[in-house]
C-alpha cells in the first residue's frame, strides 16, 4: 500500500467508513503478527495482541500524527501491547524454568532454532528485543528502522550490534556454539 | 583495535553496510589472528541462527477477528455520536440557550425525583405501569451460579455483576485427583481485565484467548473479570474434567427472570 493509499484509508475511517480499515488490517496483520510473535513466543497470545494493537488503533486514529509512517505508529502501538500483555502474564503465572540447551555439537533443526531463539529473545529488554525483530524478521534495513523507531541511523546500528552480542550470549549459555 | 570496535565490523559487515574501507579494515584483521576468526564465526552463528527463523502466516483467524472488533467500536461510536448530535441540536447550536436548558433540565428532574419520593404520583392517583425491561441488576450482585461434579472433583462457579455493564467469575474447585478447569467465554464479546488467583496453590493456569484454564490437584479459587465490548450477553462455560469424567455447565449474565416484571 503506498503512502497516498494509507492516508486516504486513513481519512475514510475518520470520516466513519470503517471498512476503509480493512485495508490497513490487510496491509499489516502479517508483519504485526510475525511481529507480536517474536516478541511474546506464543501463537495464541500473539493473536490476541494483534488484534487489540488493531482495535485500539481503530480507536485512537483520530490521534495519529499524518507527517508520520502509518506503520511506525502501528508497531509502537503493538510494541506496547506486547509489553502490557507480558507484564500481565508475569504477574499471573510464575514464568517457566529454561529449559536446557541441546549441547555443543548437536545439529539444530529449524525447530529447536526458532525454540532457542524464541527463549533467548524473551530474555532480552523490549528495546533490543525490537530491533532484532524489524531487522531479522520484518526485514527493515537500517533506515527503515530509524524511521520506524524515530531514533538515528547510528542509534540503530549501535543498539543492533549490542542487542545481537547479548543474544549470542544468551544461547552460548543455553549450550549453542555453532548452527 | 578494540574487541567491540571489530565486533561492529563484523556486524556491518554481515549486515551488508560495511564500506570498502571496512571491509578492506576486517579482512586484514581476520588473516592476521585465529582469535579474530573465532570471533567472527561466533557473530556469523547469531546472524545464520536468526536468518534461519522465517516468517509465519498469521492465523487465518485474525482479520475476522479484528474486523468484527472494529465494526462491533464504529457501531457503539456511532450511537453515542447519535445521542451527542441530540443533545448538541438542544444545548451546543444555541450556546446562548445552554445554561439555561442545563437549568431548566436540572429543575424538572430535581421536581420529578421529589415527587416520586414524596409519593406525591400515588396521592393524586398517578400509578404508571408496572417498572418492565432488561435493566442490568446492580453491580456487586451475585446473577448465577453453577456447581459441577466430575469423579473426585467439584466445582462451583459464579458469576457477578461488575461496573459497566461487565462481569466477574468466581471459580472454586476442590478435588482430590489432577483435575482441569475451563471458563470459556466469547472473545469477540468479553474482554479479560484482570485474573486473580484467590487461592495460591502450586497449579499451573493460563488466560487464554477466550478461555481460562486451570490444572490442578487440591483446591483453586480464581476470580476473572471481564469487560463486556458489546450490548449482547451470551452465557458463559465451565467445564470441569478429571481422569474419571467430566461435567460441563453455563453460567448466565442476566438471572433467568431479570427481564420479567420486578
Amino acid at each position: 500500500m503506498s503512502d497516498s493509499e494509507e492516508q486516504a484509508a486513513v481519512e475514510r475511517c475518520l470520516r466513519g467508513e470503517s471498512r476503509a480499515f480493512e485495508t490497513i488490517v490487510d496491509s499489516y496483520q502479517r508483519v504485526l503478527f510475525n511481529v507480536a510473535l517474536r516478541m511474546v513466543n506464543d501463537r495464541d497470545d500473539a493473536q490476541d495482541v494483534v488484534q487489540s494493537a488493531f482495535v485500539k488503533a481503530y480507536e485512537k486514529l483520530h490521534t495519529y500524527d499524518r507527517r508520520r509512517k502509518l506503520f511506525s505508529w502501528i508497531y509502537r502501538i503493538t510494541v506496547n501491547e506486547c509489553l502490557d500483555h507480558m507484564a500481565r502474564r508475569r504477574r499471573q503465572a510464575p514464568m517457566d524454568e529454561d529449559e536446557p540447551g541441546p549441547g555443543p555439537d548437536h545439529a539444530l533443526e529449524e525447530r529447536e532454532v526458532e525454540t532457542l531463539i524464541g527463549a533467548a529473545l524473551l530474555d532480552l529488554s523490549a528495546d533490543y528485543r525490537g530491533v532484532i525483530i524489524l531487522r531479522h524478521f520484518v526485514h527493515l534495513s537500517h533506515r527503515e528502522m530509524s524511521r520506524v523507531l524515530e531514533i538515528p541511523e547510528k542509534t540503530v546500528k549501535s543498539r543492533l550490534h549490542t542487542a545481537r552480542k547479548l543474544l549470542g550470549e544468551l544461547l552460548a549459555r543455553r549450550g549453542v556454539s555453532r548452527a | 583495535m578494540r574487541d567491540d570496535e571489530f565486533d561492529r565490523l563484523v556486524n556491518d559487515e554481515l549486515d551488508g553496510v560495511a564500506t570498502p574501507e571496512q571491509k578492506a579494515e576486517l579482512a586484514r584483521r581476520l588473516a592476521e589472528g585465529e582469535s579474530a576468526r573465532a570471533r567472527y564465526q561466533e557473530i556469523q552463528t547469531v546472524f545464520g541462527m536468526l536468518d534461519r527463523i522465517e516468517s509465519v502466516d498469521p492465523p487465518p483467524s485474525l482479520r475476522g477477528s479484528v474486523l468484527r472488533a472494529v465494526e462491533s467500536r464504529a457501531r457503539a461510536r456511532s450511537e453515542r455520536g447519535g445521542w451527542r448530535d441530540l443533545l448538541a441540536s438542544g444545548f451546543g447550536k444555541r450556546p446562548g440557550l445552554g445554561l439555561g436548558y442545563a437549568f431548566a433540565v436540572g429543575a424538572v428532574v430535581g421536581a420529578l425525583i421529589l415527587a416520586v419520593g414524596s409519593g406525591l404520583f400515588d396521592r393524586a392517583g398517578f400509578r404508571g405501569p408496572e417498572m418492565q425491561g432488561a435493566l442490568l441488576p446492580p453491580t456487586g450482585s451475585r446473577v448465577d451460579t453453577v456447581h459441577l461434579a466430575a469423579k473426585g472433583a467439584q466445582a462451583t462457579g459464579e458469576m457477578w455483576t461488575e461496573a459497566n455493564g461487565g462481569v466477574s467469575v468466581r471459580l472454586e474447585v476442590r478435588s482430590d485427583v489432577p483435575f482441569e478447569a475451563h471458563v470459556k467465554f466469547n472473545p469477540e464479546i468479553y474482554v479479560p481485565v484482570s485474573l486473580r488467583r484467590v487461592e495460591p496453590s502450586g497449579g499451573r493456569f493460563d488466560l487464554r484467548r477466550g478461555e481460562l484454564q486451570v490444572s490442578d490437584q487440591g483446591s483453586a479459587r480464581f476470580e476473572l473479570r471481564l469487560r463486556a465490548v458489546s450490548t449482547s450477553r451470551p452465557p458463559l462455560g465451565v467445564w470441569l474434567g478429571t481422569s474419571g469424567g467430566n461435567a460441563e455447565g453455563q453460567l448466565m449474565p442476566l438471572p433467568p427472570n431479570w427481564n420479567k416484571s420486578r
